[in-house]
Parts: structure tokens; C-alpha cells; sequence
């Protein structure tokens, strides 16, 4: 009886003892990092990932694979704001914005006609704010880089 | 091995882990900031204390001081101490939980377990990690109360004679002052002091306890009257309230001329979040959850492993009102404890009566870890008295109650993950926000400030909770 109680709560620490001596070694189960390229970072919602990576060089108007079942059940080839758009992620996409070079209009152009296509006014409101100064809206013949 | 150390050893497992959690965890933005470029504008501890003595509503001046303190004290390494600091206060506060319990047997042993398990497993454990202002003073509160309660515990619970009894009075005394002017929930040192020593634990002697009460009595003269720092008002925040949150202008449209009803929901939903995990912050979650048709496991095992504990809690007192009825039977210490944990949690949810939330009703829940560790201990007690059957019925239905609780002990790691990726993120996208806001430092010392510490959180390697197995977030929460 007495070992009934006791025993989840010992079965607790030896896991948890476990996780600790992992930790040691740097493998701690829960707070292993998967990498992940700047492009999943922003579909996986992680502003500070995107931020890091931009600080270490990374091209934030560069496709990246996404992973599949990440974002799509296929993997797909998008640039991080592609991706922050797809994902439905305006603040990602400012962190973007914010720490990155401004976009050319063309690319500018691209990204706010998919935020419309997406039916995002935050998006667009956001991408507004960063707008290149030559750049226009004209949408015809834009379509999703996604299926 | 003693029955002592092995839960000793266990505590000390469970404390590193949450301890490393801690660790990994970058200073919060929200509510920390200010207070950091606060002590970095400040000149000196003395000042920053100073100043807080002003202000209306609260009157936390030690609060601002330690802050200060620390922040003079990192020179610069804020992560090391403030959350170096943070990591000490729970350690510390598993240590004097363990402590304060009547350890003597493998069935004492085995109560403690199950007990420290509801201690890190029930959700205002939670209020001690998430947040940090930047240092957790609802921890601070809760590990001063512990610290008070043994005292009281100190010698067998009976006064010391001579220049040690003295000691111990003047540290309840101390310890009082600390808390009070820390946080409101201070003035449950008293509650404490006061409340063992009715029950017969009485390492603060009854000197001690004038002197405590005394002080006590200072604490409301010099807030209501000396001060006139008041009370906060129903527009402070926005709060829970059965079903819906509403905002400080719907309360006072609702409430204004009749805040009594919204101040007696609090104390109530205060009292039934520590019992059976719902409401949260006053708000019914999981019935809300259950209405819309959207229950997650999470909410099942908290919800039924709180009403079930509840339910072991109120057996045990049944039972002993029946056997001091029938026999005269004395109380032992678990008992006492499980009085003051009565106490401590009525008395903590009237201190919420101005808003409910669950880092507030902080130290009511350690209380009720204390209570299910007196519970726990008289049912295993009760099955040992009886045949095999119902010692097969105890057994069966302890594996199941602790395997419960350790289930939501265990998810304290996934919740501190998910809390340190938010709180990764709101870095990543402070700037942004503090400079369309006005908020953005201009001067080059606090700028520094911010952008050392948005380095410091961007730096931390925290895992994506969205690239974690779905299950956890079903049976953990967040």
C-alpha cells in the first residue's frame, strides 16, 4: 500500500533524475532545439529564431525548403516572408521586415498581392508600413508559390 | 536510507529540474523592463525604497528595493542573478516544504512523495515560474511563509527558553516585516504564526506572537492611516468572472455600486481554484471548455485529480472530528499542519478579494500540498488498520490519485518551455512595439539595457513547442 503511493511519484524522479544527467551532457529531452532554416522559422511562428538567423547573415528574401507537414502536408520552397504570409503570421512577418534590408519593390509588390490573395488585411497594413517608395500594387497574374 | 533523505533525494531531483528550467528561461519583458530601467535610474537601494513608500494602492517598498539590489549586485550580468536568484527561491522553497513535514516512517515518506508531487503539480506552482517582475515575489511570499512555519515547527513545536527562544521570535518578527513591505500576501506570516500557534505548534513563543501581532497592527497604521495608501480600485485590471474576462470599464459598469458582489466572487473562486483547479484567474475554463464542446485531457486530469484529493482532504477531516468526538484523541502534528493549511487558505483568498488569480492564491496552494500530505498519510493509515480488502481499495486508489498528480507534476517542464519561447519571442518583437508606442529609450544607457538583455533572451536556445508530439500540450496545457 505504502508502495502504491509512493511509486509514481518515485517512478517521477528517476525520469525526471534521467532528464537532469541528460542535461549534463547537453541532451536534455525537452529542451533539444531542432534546426530550422530561417524560412520554417517564420512559418513555424518563431520571431526570435528569424531574428537570430537574419543577425547571422541569412538572406531573409531567399526560398528555403519548408519541411512537409511543417507548414503544408508537402514540402514547399518559400522566402521566410512567403512563409509568415502563408502561415498567417503578421508580427513575423515585421520582425522580418524591421530586421532586414527593405525589399525591392518588385519583391514588395509579390508579397503584399499574396497577403491579398490570402485575404489578410493585417498582413497588408504591415507590409504597407515597409513599402519601397517606387513600388505599385498591381496584382494580375500573381499566384500563390504554394499549392 | 531514511525515510527523510529519500524524500530529501526526491525533492532535491525535482528542484534541479525546475531549477534548469528556470535557468534556460530569458527575463521576461512584460512588467520586468520597467522595473529594470527603473533600478537602473534609481541611485541607490535607499532611494528606490523611498519612493515606493509614495505611491497609492500598494505599499511594496522592499519589492523595488530588492530589485535594485540585485540589479546593482550583476553588475551587469542580469541572467545570472536574476534568474540565479529565482532558481534559489524554488529550491529553497521545496526544501523548507520538505522540511516543515513530519517525516518519520515509510508512510510518512510516502504521503510526503504524493504531497511534493501536488505541490509542483498543482497549477498556482505555476504563478511561482512564469512569472517574474523580475524577481517572483509570490515565490518570495510563499518561501518567507514556509520560513515562518518553521519556526513554528522549531524545537517539537515547543518555545525555546534562554537567548535561542529570543532568536527565533525576532526572526518571525523579521520575516513578518520582509513580507509585508514585499507584497500584501505578506501579512500571511501572521496568519501563520498566529494560526500554529492556536493549533499547539508553538516554536514562536507566545512573546513572538505579540511581537508579530504588534507589528501587524504597525503594518495597518502605517498603510491606512499614516499613509493613506489605500486600496486598489476595481479598474486596475481586467478579470475573470464565471464565464467571461471583462475589462476594468465593464467591472466598473457592472460592479461600481456594488463591489461587494464582485470582491465576494474572488474570495470564492480563490477558495475553489486551490480545491479543485477550476476557476483559473476566476475564470471557468475547463466549463467553458466542456460547454464549447473543446475539453482537452488537461482539463480532465486537473479538474478530477484536484476533486479527488479534495475529496481524500475532506474524509480526513471527517474522520478525525468523529475519533476526537468518540475518543478525546489528540491531534498529531500532520493534523495541526493540516489546521493552519485551513486557515492559510481562507485567509489567502480574502486577500483576493480585489481580483482573483492564480499567483495570488500562490501560497494557499503549497498549504494544500501540506494538507494532502496529512491526508494522504491518514488514509494509508486507515488501510493499514483493516483486512486485505481494504487494503487492496487503499492501494489501488493511491496508485491512481499519485499517478495523477505526478502526471501534472511532470508537465511543470513543458509549461516553463512553452513560457520561455513566448517570452523569447515578445523580445524578438519589443523594439518594433516600443518604438511605435514612444517607449523606446533615448538615452544611450537604458537603450544598452534593453538591447544587452533582448541579446541575452535571442541567444537562448528554447525549442519550438509547435515542433514538440502534440500530446503533451493535450495532457500539460500551457
Amino acid at each position: 500500500m505504502i508502495a502504491a503511493a509512493a511509486l509514481p511519484a518515485a517512478y517521477l524522479g528517476v525520469l525526471t533524475a534521467g532528464m537532469l544527467l541528460r542535461a549534463v551532457v547537453g541532451t536534455h529531452p525537452l529542451w533539444r532545439v531542432e534546426p530550422v532554416n530561417l524560412s520554417e522559422a517564420a512559418a513555424l511562428r518563431d520571431p526570435a529564431t528569424v531574428v537570430r538567423l537574419i543577425r547571422r547573415g541569412e538572406d531573409p528574401y531567399q526560398r528555403r525548403e519548408v519541411r512537409a507537414d511543417l507548414l503544408f502536408n508537402d514540402r514547399a520552397e518559400l522566402t521566410p516572408l512567403e512563409a509568415a504570409i502563408a502561415s498567417g503570421r503578421p508580427e513575423v512577418a515585421e520582425v522580418i521586415l524591421w530586421s532586414a534590408p527593405r525589399p525591392e519593390p518588385a519583391v514588395w509588390q509579390q508579397l503584399r498581392c499574396l497577403a491579398q490573395l490570402e485575404e489578410d488585411e493585417d498582413m497588408g497594413e504591415v507590409l504597407d508600413r515597409y513599402k519601397p517608395e517606387s513600388a505599385v500594387l498591381e496584382c494580375s497574374g500573381v499566384t500563390r508559390p504554394w499549392k | 536510507m531514511s525515510s527523510r533523505a529519500a524524500v530529501l533525494v526526491l525533492a532535491g531531483v525535482l528542484a534541479s529540474a525546475i531549477a534548469f528550467d528556470l535557468w534556460r528561461m530569458p527575463v521576461q519583458p512584460s512588467d520586468a523592463l520597467t522595473e529594470l530601467l527603473d533600478a537602473q535610474a534609481s541611485s541607490s537601494v535607499a532611494t528606490s525604497f523611498r519612493n515606493a513608500v509614495g505611491t497609492t494602492s500598494y505599499l511594496r517598498p522592499l519589492r523595488i528595493a530588492q530589485i535594485k539590489a540585485l540589479f546593482d549586485l550583476s553588475q551587469g550580468h542580469y541572467r545570472l542573478v536574476y534568474r540565479g536568484f529565482h532558481a534559489l527561491l524554488i529550491v529553497a522553497l521545496i526544501w523548507l516544504f520538505v522540511r516543515a513535514l513530519p517525516i518519520e516512517s515509510p508512510l510518512d515518506a510516502a504521503a510526503a512523495a504524493v504531497a511534493l508531487t501536488v505541490l509542483t503539480g498543482l497549477h498556482t506552482f505555476l504563478g511561482f515560474l512564469r512569472e517574474a517582475f523580475p524577481i517572483n515575489h509570490f515565490l518570495e511570499i510563499a518561501v518567507l511563509v514556509l520560513i515562518a512555519l518553521n519556526l513554528t515547527l522549531s524545537n517539537g513545536g515547543v518555545p525555546r527558553a534562554g537567548w535561542r527562544g529570543w532568536l527565533i521570535d525576532l526572526l518571525a518578527a523579521i520575516t513578518f516585516v520582509f513580507a509585508a513591505l514585499t507584497l500584501e500576501s505578506g501579512v500571511l506570516i501572521w496568519v501563520v504564526i498566529a494560526t500554529a500557534w492556536m493549533a499547539g505548534l508553538r516554536g514562536v513563543s507566545a512573546r513572538g506572537l505579540v511581537l508579530v501581532t504588534a507589528l501587524l497592527a504597525g503594518y495597518f497604521v502605517l498603510r491606512f492611516w499614516y499613509l493613506d495608501t489605500g486600496l486598489p480600485s476595481l479598474t486596475e485590471r481586467t478579470s475573470g468572472y464565471f464565464l467571461e474576462r471583462l475589462e476594468p470599464s465593464e467591472l466598473q459598469q457592472r460592479f461600481g455600486d456594488r463591489a461587494f458582489v464582485f470582491y465576494a466572487y474572488n474570495v470564492v473562486a480563490s477558495i475553489l481554484s486551490v480545491l479543485f483547479s477550476e476557476p483559473r484567474d476566476g475564470l471557468f475554463v475547463a466549463t467553458r471548455a466542456w460547454r464549447g464542446g473543446d475539453v482537452h485531457p488537461h482539463a480532465y486530469l486537473t479538474v478530477l485529480s484536484s476533486l479527488a484529493m479534495t475529496i481524500v482532504m475532506a474524509w480526513t477531516a471527517f474522520a478525525w472530528w468523529r475519533a476526537s468526538r468518540r475518543k478525546r484523541a489528540t491531534l498529531g502534528r500532520s493534523g495541526r499542519l493540516a489546521i493552519v493549511a485551513v486557515v492559510v487558505l481562507m485567509a489567502n483568498a480574502a486577500l483576493s478579494f480585489s481580483y482573483a488569480k492564480d499567483d495570488i492564491i500562490a501560497v494557499a496552494g503549497v498549504f494544500y500540498a501540506i494538507a494532502a500530505f496529512a491526508s494522504v498519510r491518514a488514509v494509508l493509515e486507515y488501510g493499514q488498520g483493516g483486512g486485505f480488502m481494504r487494503a487492496a481499495v487503499v492501494s489501488i486508489a493511491m496508485l491512481a490519485l499519485g499517478s495523477a498528480w505526478a502526471m501534472r507534476s511532470s508537465g511543470v517542464h513543458h509549461v516553463m518551455n512553452e513560457h520561455a519561447f513566448r517570452t523569447r519571442n515578445d523580445w524578438a518583437e519589443l523594439p518594433i512595439k516600443w518604438q511605435r508606442e514612444g517607449r523606446w529609450p533615448s538615452d544611450a544607457a537604458p537603450r544598452a539595457l534593453v538591447e544587452g538583455l533582448r541579446d541575452i533572451a535571442l541567444d537562448t536556445d528554447v525549442p519550438n513547442p509547435q515542433m514538440v508530439p502534440e500530446w503533451r500540450s493535450q495532457w500539460y496545457g500551457d
